[in-house]
């Protein structure tokens, strides 16, 4: 399974979430997606919003000032 | 010189005001309120509304403060036809004077995430049930929030209502991964990560439902949907807000309860005299026991 990253560093809500989708969209179902959110209303919107997709949280970690959430496609 | 007199001259314009015409500081000139409940209106009802704006009135259109919509400029010998094209639309006119209003409602559940209840049904359903109800003392509002951001401000108004939720933490479907959104997202300090798993306050939490709504992996489920109520709101002159009356009250006893307060405040009630005023007269112990005896 290929792990793939997106850094989303300054990236406002919703288009944050859009780039995540279109990027998930892009992969092959199992496949990791590691993606980079700010701190605020992206880490508190992003990851549910995946989840309601379909697609599976493993791990939301704290990265310095921002988060990292690793993603499995659905 | 006799003149000789308009039939505006002869209009009963308290009864005309009752029933949605408003007299406008122009001669002969009204204003069309609609009932539009929960602000809701249709694409195709707006364009007849801006039809009838402009064959009848001066293509004036005013947007109130409780989600209604005025058309302005409209002259008495119109009211008929414009009343017949409304209907065909699908509209009609809204409240004035001692009546119940047109209820309002955020978008809720059905169109926001934050949402945490139906306010289009609960809010319809008032209406469709009290809306234009009279032979009350005063003006009567009512507002249906869907959460405690309060964007339609339900504390405004002689009853209002938002939606709550209890959050249970229920890992039979799906585990939590101490991932600590939903602790982040507790406004109220009432939910605290313990051993990787969130424990939640009871006396702390305020039932906004921003931990479920967080939680990425499904965990944190929601035990119970209620809707607090308050009661006694009131703008204008004397602005206060409406009490807490009940919390977690079911979608299924909002009717009862709504026709209990009413009658409570017709029962109760002075002439002109809002409802907050009412129960801080005759104190809410007083008002409570009224209600609850008219639930039976």
């Amino acid at each position: 399974m290929a792990k793939h990253e997106l850094d989303l560093s300054g990236v406002p809500c919703p288009i944050n979430f859009v780039k995540t989708k279109l990027k998930l969209e892009e992969l092959t179902s199992g496949d990791i997606l590691e993606v980079v959110l700010d701190d605020g209303e992206p880490i508190s919107n992003v990851p549910r919003s995946v989840k309601e997709e379909g697609h599976k949280v493993l791990k939301v970690e704290p990265n310095g000032s921002q988060f990292k959430v690793l993603i499995e496609k659905k | 010189m006799a003149s000789q007199k308009t039939p505006e001259k002869r209009i009963d314009l308290s009864a005309l005001k009752a029933g949605g015409f408003i007299k406008q500081c122009q001669p002969n000139m009204f204003a069309v309120r609609l009932r539009i409940p929960v602000g809701d209106v249709t694409a195709k009802q707006l364009a007849a509304v801006a039809n009838i704006a402009e064959k009848y009135g001066r293509g004036r259109i005013h947007l109130t403060a409780r989600q209604g919509i005025e058309i302005n400029d409209i002259q008495f010998d119109d009211f008929d036809i414009v009343q017949k094209e409304l209907k065909e639309a699908g509209l009609t006119l809204g409240a004035c004077g001692a009546r119940v209003r047109v209820v309002t409602g955020c978008p809720g559940s059905d169109v926001c995430p934050k949402g945490l209840g139906s306010t289009k049904t609960l809010g319809k359903a008032l209406d469709s049930a009290f809306f234009g109800t009279g032979d009350i003392p005063h003006k009567f509002k009512m507002s249906v929030a869907g959460c405690p951001n309060s964007c339609v401000k339900p504390q405004e108004n002689d009853l209002g209502f938002n939606a709550v939720v209890q959050p249970l933490l229920d890992e039979s479907e799906n585990e939590c991964i101490s991932c600590n959104l939903c602790e982040k997202a507790c406004t109220v300090g009432a939910l605290k990560m313990v051993d990787g798993r969130p424990v939640i306050d009871r006396a702390l939490c305020d039932h906004d439902g921003l931990c479920i709504k967080a939680c990425p992996v499904g965990c944190l489920v929601e035990k119970r949907q209620g809707w607090n109520v308050t009661i006694g709101g009131r703008f204008g002159r004397k602005p206060q807000l409406g009490q807490l009356y009940a919390t977690f009250v079911k979608t299924e006893d909002i009717h009862k309860l709504t026709d209990a307060i009413i009658n409570t405040y017709r029962k109760l009630g002075q002439k002109s005299e809002r409802l907050g005023r009412t129960v801080e007269r005759v104190g809410m112990k007083a008002f409570k026991e009224e209600v609850r005896a008219g639930i039976g």
